[in-house]
C-alpha cells in the first residue's frame, strides 16, 4: 500500500474537513433551511432510536389527524345530508296534508254544489279520508319530539296542523251525523261555515310551512355546497401541510444521520488511501457523534503512528548505512593486506606462510560472505531492495557459476553436468542477482553431496527460463522442504553442522527470484538426492522496491 | 614518466594498502586524509587520477568529487569512487556526482589496479 507523503507539522497537524455531502453543497434556499434544521436535530443530545421513533410518531400523528379531519367533514355533510333528509319529509307531510285537505274540500264541495240526490258513500269517503292526513302529521309529531334537539318551531307547526286536522274531522264527523238524520241543509251549512274555512286554514298554514321549509332547504342545501367547498380546500391544503411536513421531518432526521454517516465514511476511505489527516466535523451529539469522534482519534493515532514507523524506518535505513560502512571497512583491511601479502608486494613468502595466508583469505571472505548475506536479509526487510534491470546473457552467468565451483567440485571429486539448452533467449533482469541465486544453489548441491555428483539443466519455454540443479546427496525430507526457505533454518541440523552457513542462501534466492517475478521449487526424496528448480521470466517485469 | 595517484581516504589502513599497492605498481601515491585537503591536493598537485573514499566525515567523497569537477583543471582528472555503502542508487549518485567509475569495498586489490591501469590507458 503506498502511503502518500505528509508532514504534520509539530505544532499543531492541520486537519481538513472530510468532503461534504451531495446535498448539502445545494445552495438553494430550500437545501439551505433543511441543512440548518437537520443540523439542529443532530445537536440534540438524544440517541438514534429516540430520534428516529420522534420522527415516525409524528408523522404517523400527521396521518391521524389528517383521518381525523377527514372523519369530520364528512360527519358534517353526514349531518347536513341528514337535515336535507328531515326538510324533504317535513316538505311531504305539509304538502301531502295541503293536497288531502284538498281533495275534502272538493269531495264536500263537490257533494253540496250538486242538487240531486247525494248518496252517502260521499259523505263516508270524505269524512274517512279525514283520517289520512291525521295518520301523517301523528307520525310526523312523533317523530319530531324524539329528535334531539327538538325543532321546536317545526314541532309546534306539525302540532298546529294536527289540532287544526283533528278539529276537521270532527266538523266532517257532524255533518256526517246531520246527513245521516236527513237535514242536508244543516249539514250543507255546517259545512259552509266550519268545514271550508277549517279547511282552508289547514290548507294555508300547511302551504305557508312547506315553502318555508323549501326555502330552508335550498339554503341548507347552499351552505352544504359552500360548506363542501371550503372543507374542500380544508383537506387539500392539510393534506399538503401533512406532507410537506412529513418529508421536512423525515429529510431532517435521516439527513442528521446520513450526512454524518457519509463524512465518516469519506474519512474511512481517506484513511484506507493513507491519508491521516482528514477530520470527519460533525454536529451530532448522539451515537453518531461519538462515532465521529472515535474516527477522528484513530485517525489521529494512526497518522503518529505512521509518522512514527516512518522515523523509525528511516533510522532503520540509517543503521543498514552504517553497517554496511563499519563490516566492510575492516574486511577490506584484512583481505586487502592478505592479497597483498600474497602477491608478494612486502617481499617473499615462504610456502608454509602462503599455505596459512590461503586459509586466512578463505575465511575472510567466508565471513564477507556471511556479512553479506546478513546485510542482504536486512535490506530486503527493510524494503530497500532494488533489482538493477539489464539485458543478460543466461548461458554466460551459468558458465561463470560453474567456474567458480569448479575447483571445489573437482577437491570432492564429483561430477559435474552442464547442459544448457542452445536457443535461450536474451534475459532481461538482475544477472548480478541471478548469478546469485545460481551460485547458492550449485552451491548448496557441492556442499551437501559427499559421493556422486550434480547437474544442471538450463531450458527455457513461454517467456520463461527453467534452471534445474540437481544433486546425488543426502535428499530433504518432506516436512524441510518449505522451512528450508526460511531464513535462518537449515534443514536437521545434524546432517548441516558439518557443513555451515547461516541457513540465509535460500531465504535470500527464493526473494530475489521473486523480486524477478518468478519461483524457487524443491522435489527431494531422503537418500535419493535433491532438485531445485528456479522458473525466472525471461523479460523481467518491472517492479517496485522489495516489501 | 611517473603517474601520480592521489588518494583521498580517512582510514589509515586503506591508505596504505593503495599505498603499497599502487608502489608495487611503479605509481606515485599521494594522500589526502580528508576531503577538503583532497581538493586543495586535487587542485594544487592535479594527479593523473583519484582514488576517492565516498564515507568521509566532514565532506564526504561526492561533495569533494563534485567540487573537483567544478574546476577547469580538475574536470579532466579521472576520479574513481571507493564505496563500501550498497544502499541502491549509490553507483548513480557517484556518477552523478561526476565520477568516472566505481568500486565497491572490500575490493580485490588485483582488480582494483587493473581498473587503475585501464583509467590512466595504461591496462
Amino acid at each position: 500500500m503506498e502511503h502518500r507523503q505528509r508532514t504534520i507539522s509539530a505544532e499543531s497537524p492541520r486537519r481538513r474537513d472530510a468532503p461534504r455531502g451531495e446535498a448539502a453543497e445545494k445552495s438553494t434556499e430550500k437545501g439551505a433551511s433543511w441543512f440548518r434544521i437537520s443540523e439542529w436535530i443532530a445537536r440534540i443530545r438524544a440517541p438514534i432510536r429516540v430520534k428516529l421513533l420522534v420522527s415516525f410518531v409524528g408523522i404517523s400523528a400527521l396521518m391521524v389527524a389528517l383521518a381525523l379531519l377527514g372523519l369530520a367533514t364528512l360527519r358534517l355533510s353526514n349531518d347536513r345530508t341528514n337535515q336535507l333528509i328531515e326538510d324533504q319529509e317535513l316538505i311531504a307531510v305539509f304538502t301531502q296534508v295541503a293536497i288531502d285537505v284538498n281533495v275534502l274540500l272538493i269531495y264536500g264541495m263537490s257533494i253540496f254544489a250538486n242538487s240531486r240526490e247525494y248518496s252517502e258513500i260521499p259523505i263516508y269517503q270524505m269524512t274517512h279520508s279525514n283520517s289520512y292526513p291525521e295518520l301523517i302529521l301523528v307520525h310526523a309529531v312523533r317523530k319530531a319530539k324524539q329528535a334531539d334537539p327538538v325543532d321546536v318551531a317545526r314541532l309546534n307547526q306539525l302540532e298546529n296542523l294536527l289540532s287544526n286536522t283533528r278539529a276537521l274531522f270532527q266538523f266532517s264527523l257532524s255533518i256526517e251525523k246531520l246527513w245521516k238524520a236527513g237535514e242536508k241543509e244543516a249539514a250543507k251549512s255546517e259545512f259552509e261555515t266550519r268545514f271550508v274555512p277549517k279547511a282552508k286554514e289547514i290548507y294555508r298554514s300547511a302551504y305557508t310551512y312547506s315553502s318555508a321549509r323549501i326555502e330552508m332547504m335550498q339554503a341548507d342545501a347552499a351552505a352544504t355546497d359552500r360548506e363542501y367547498q371550503a372543507s374542500q380546500v380544508t383537506v387539500v391544503s392539510a393534506s399538503a401541510l401533512a406532507v410537506g411536513l412529513a418529508l421536512l421531518l423525515g429529510y431532517s432526521i435521516s439527513a442528521s444521520i446520513i450526512r454524518p454517516v457519509s463524512r465518516i465514511r469519506q474519512v474511512l476511505r481517506d484513511l484506507g488511501k493513507g491519508d491521516f489527516e482528514r477530520a470527519a466535523s460533525v454536529a451530532n451529539r448522539d451515537e453518531l457523534g461519538e462515532l465521529a469522534d472515535s474516527v477522528n482519534k484513530m485517525s489521529l493515532q494512526l497518522g503518529k503512528t505512521y509518522a512514527d514507523l516512518k522515523v523509525a524506518n528511516e533510522h532503520k535505513s540509517q543503521f543498514l548505512a552504517n553497517m554496511s560502512h563499519e563490516f566492510r571497512t575492516p574486511m577490506n583491511s584484512i583481505l586487502g593486506y592478505t592479497e597483498l601479502i600474497q602477491d608478494g608486494i612486502y617481499g617473499p613468502v615462504p610456502e608454509k606462510i602462503a599455505d596459512a595466508l590461503s586459509r586466512v583469505e578463505a575465511n575472510g571472505k567466508a565471513l564477507l560472505g556471511l556479512i553479506n548475506n546478513v546485510l542482504d536479509v536486512s535490506k530486503i526487510e527493510a524494503g530497500h531492495f532494488e533489482l538493477q534491470l539489464d539485458p543478460y546473457d543466461m548461458a554466460e552467468v551459468i558458465r561463470s557459476v560453474t567456474s567458480t565451483v569448479e575447483p571445489l567440485v573437482a577437491e570432492k571429486s564429483l561430477s559435474l553436468e552442464v547442459d544448457i539448452d542452445p536457443s535461450l533467449p536474451e534475459g532481461y533482469g538482475d544477472s548480478a542477482r541471478i548469478r546469485q541465486i545460481v551460485l547458492n544453489l550449485v552451491g548448496n548441491a557441492v556442499k551437501f553431496t559427499e559421493r556422486g555428483g550434480l547437474s544442471i539443466h538450463v531450458s527455457a519455454s513461454d517467456a520463461a527460463f527453467t534452471i534445474d540443479v540437481s544433486d546425488t546427496g543426502p535428499g530433504i525430507a518432506p516436512q524441510d522442504q518449505e522451512t528450508i526457505f526460511y531464513e535462518f533454518q537449515q534443514a536437521d541440523t545434524s546432517s548441516t553442522r558439518s557443513v555451515g552457513g547461516t541457513g540465509l542462501g535460500l531465504a535470500i534466492s527464493r526473494k530475489l527470484a521473486e523480486l524477478h517475478g518468478g519461483t524457487i521449487r524443491v522435489e527431494s526424496t531422503p537418500g535419493a538426492g535433491s532438485k531445485f528448480t528456479v522458473m525466472l521470466p525471461v523479460r523481467t517485469p518491472l517492479k517496485g522496491v522489495a516489501t | 614518466m611517473t603517474f601520480r595517484i592521489l588518494l583521498i581516504e580517512d582510514q589509515a589502513d586503506n591508505r596504505r594498502i593503495l599505498r603499497d599497492l599502487l608502489g608495487s605498481a611503479g605509481l606515485q601515491v599521494l594522500e589526502a586524509p580528508n576531503g577538503r585537503i583532497g581538493v586543495d591536493m586535487a587542485l594544487s598537485e592535479r594527479p593523473d587520477l583519484i582514488l576517492m573514499d565516498i564515507q568521509m566525515p566532514e565532506m564526504d567523497g561526492y561533495e569533494a568529487t563534485r567540487r573537483i569537477k567544478a574546476t577547469p583543471e580538475g574536470s579532466r582528472i579521472p576520479i574513481l569512487a571507493v564505496t563500501s555503502y550498497a544502499l541502491s542508487g549509490d553507483e548513480a549518485k557517484a556518477r552523478a556526482a561526476g565520477c568516472n567509475d566505481y568500486v565497491t569495498k572490500p575490493y580485490s586489490p588485483r582488480a582494483l589496479l587493473a581498473l587503475v591501469l585501464s583509467h590512466l590507458n595504461l591496462g
